[in-house]
Formats: structure tokens, sequence, C-alpha cells
């Protein structure tokens, strides 16, 4: 009698088998086939040893530092209170930048917002219809965030949810 | 140092006495510890650089600087921190996540990775390279390499998902709800995963299986056989 052919079915069945995975019923069944079929026999021992030759692939160790070099990054991420829970470690080594930004910014907004209150007379160059600061009042508005980051990419990798969502999808 | 474990209940308890390392995970949560949070990254270090290695390829920095934040994750994250599971499912969960998206966005900027010997300070110097070739018989040590080449280009064959099952299973001996867990799926999904996984793997490996073990076992012709 002709065997059929192993179909995508039977080298599931087989192969959850092989890892231990199966139960009774579906052990059963793979066992009587093993008994009779030496094509499925045949797969079964490729199969096993296609998976053996993983053995052969070295295993990468890191780098001596790597331990003191985490730990390192944490220190700068260890909270003063014990309600921070979330510190960017990129921003944190960059205090300064951060400062100077910040102070940049506010000079950026304050120039413009005497502008606005004394609708110019302060300053004859600043004019609230320049189209100067009308196309760069968003980069303006942003200036800490952007000296902060490391590059717009950064930015943009904010606004994805999967990167800064909710980090423990699992347990 | 004794741990209170404040949430979770029975469940909570249970995998803290089964898991010490759910323990030590507990300890960060509620004392932000130091010194169970070094001995997590001691731990798990060398399991993670290696799993995020087989599933990155490229260089070894990318894995290490990608296991960094992996943990940097887990620190910054540990108050969310319920242990329904083995403190390594979680570990894992994060990086399984960081790892796709990693490569999301390493297919969005595509690199020229250069052989180690290419690379200058990265490769091996010649001197260096000569006592390596010295201590080693050459024609194993070529066997060896050639042989993790071959496989690591089999490896690469398969999509990211599959070598993420293939590896967490192989490497990690995971089983298959501990897999399905990790990568958000159904252990019946994860089943099939690794079936195409390994059906792929030793159909690009079939020159290298019989290589070393004897007789390649004969199959009878399905012709015969009708």
């Amino acid at each position: 009698m002709p065997k059929r052919p192993i179909s995508d079915d039977d080298r599931e069945e087989l192969i959850a088998y092989l890892d231990g995975e199966s139960d009774r019923a579906a052990r059963k069944r793979v066992e009587a086939r093993l008994n009779s079929d030496p094509r499925l026999r045949a797969e079964a021992d490729a199969l096993k040893k296609a998976w053996e030759l993983l053995d052969h692939l070295p295993r990468p160790e890191p780098n001596p530092t790597f331990t003191t070099k985490t730990l390192d990054k944490l220190a700068a991420l260890r909270p003063v209170s014990p309600s921070a829970t979330i510190v960017l470690p990129q921003v944190s080594h960059r205090v300064p930048w951060v400062w100077a930004a910040i102070t940049a910014g506010g000079l950026a907004l304050g120039w413009f917002a005497v502008g606005l209150l004394t609708g110019g007379r302060s300053s004859a160059n600043v004019r609230l219809d320049d189209p100067v600061l009308v196309r760069d009042l968003r980069l303006i508005e942003n200036l800490p965030l952007f000296h902060a980051a490391e590059s717009i990419e950064f930015l943009h990798a904010l606004d994805t949810p999967d990167r800064f969502g909710a980090d423990s999808p699992g347990p | 140092m004794s741990t209170s474990i404040p949430t979770g209940g029975n469940t909570t308890q249970l995998m803290s006495v089964r898991d010490p390392d759910v323990r030590l995970m507990v300890r960060v949560r509620d004392h932000d510890d130091p010194e169970a949070f070094a001995d997590l990254v001691d731990h798990y270090q060398n399991r993670l650089v290696g799993v995020l290695r087989h599933i990155l390829g490229g260089h070894p920095e990318e894995a290490e600087d990608l296991a960094q934040e992996v943990f940097l994750r887990v620190y910054r994250t540990r108050k969310k921190y319920r242990p329904r599971a083995k403190f390594a499912t979680w570990l894992f969960t994060i990086a399984n996540n960081l790892a796709l998206n990693a490569l999301r966005s390493r297919r969005r900027k595509p690199t020229v990775s250069l052989p180690a010997s290419e690379s200058g300070p990265l490769g091996p110097r010649p001197a260096e390279q000569l006592v390596a070739d010295s201590q080693a018989v050459p024609s194993k040590r070529l066997a060896a390499t050639e042989l993790a080449d071959v496989i690591r280009a089999a490896l690469d064959e398969l999509n990211e998902r599959q070598r993420m099952a293939v590896v967490l299973n192989k490497f990690e001996e995971m089983n298959y709800a501990e897999i399905a867990e990790v990568m958000g799926l159904s252990t019946k999904a994860v089943k099939s995963l690794l079936s195409r996984a390994r059906a792929r793997l030793r159909e690009v490996l079939q020159d290298y299986i019989y290589m070393n073990s004897g007789p390649v076992p004969t199959v009878p012709d399905p012709e015969e056989d009708a």
C-alpha cells in the first residue's frame, strides 16, 4: 500500500513530538506512523540532525566590561525620589546642554513676547509678521527639546507607541 | 535581605518561591536595590547577548548595546513588574520587542557590513591572527569556522519571528508556551512557526546533516511504494 506523502501538518506534529510538546493522543499517532513509515523516520532523523547542527554555532559572550558599563548607566537612571520612574539616560549626561538649550529657548521666547507686548516699539527690528520668525516659530518653541535629543529620528521615535509605549506586554 | 511581596497575591508568592530571579526583581521593584539588579545583569548578560547576537547577526557591539538597553528598560519599567511567569520570560519579552524594533529600523536604514578582516580595529591584527592560527589545528579550525558560517547563513534564511522562536527554543530551552508568551503569540502559532523554521533549516542544511555521522538513511522511492 502506498504511503501518503509527508504533509505540513504531519511535519508540524512530528516536530512537536520531537520537542516533547505532543499530547498523549498525538504522541501515539506519531509513534504509530514512525513505526510503519520509513520516510517519516528519515524525515525525523534529518530534522533532529539539522537541529543538532545549531550546537556548532559559537556562544557569543559580552565584553568583560558589560556589567560595569550597564551599572554605570543605571547610576544615571537611579531616581532622586522613588516616584521618578522614567529618566532617559541619553539626556542625563547632557545636563549642561539641556540648561543651555532651555536658557536659549527662554531668551528667544522672551524676546518674542517683548515684541508682542511692545508692539514693536522696543525694537525696531522685531516684527510679528516677520516671515523668518513665523517660519521658525515651531523650531524656537521646541529648541530645548531639539538640543537635548540626539537626533530628529530620536524625537520621531518618541512618538512611536511601540518604542516608548507600554514596555511590558508580557508578565 | 528579606523581601516583602506586597502585590500580586498567591501567584507572586508562588513565582517568587520557584524562581529566585523573581525575588531579585521584586527587590529591584520595591527597594531600587542596586545589588539585586547587578545580580540580574550578571546572571543574564551572557544569555541575553547570545540570543540578541543570533537574532541580529552583524557586529557584536550592536547586540551588546541592545542588551544594555534591555536591562535599562527592565529598570525603567520595574514598577510595572508583576511576577506572573519566570523572570526570564519578562526579560526576553522586552528583548524580543527591542530586537524586532532594531531590525525594523535597520531595514529603514540599510547598512553595508564588512567582514571583520576589513573593518579596521574590529578585526584581528595580523600578528594576533597568526597566534590564533598556530594554536589550532588548521583544518579543524577552518572546518568549524566554515560550518558555523553555514549555520549562521541558514539562520539568516529564516524570517525574524522564526529566528526568534528557534533561538529561544534551542538556546534558551523555552517550551512552546513560554515562547508564545515572549512573542505575544498563541501556542499553536508557535508550533506552526517552529515547524516551518525547522523544515527550512533542514532544507538549507541538507548537505551538512550527515557530514560526520555515517551513511545517509535510505528513503524508499515513492514510485516503488506505489
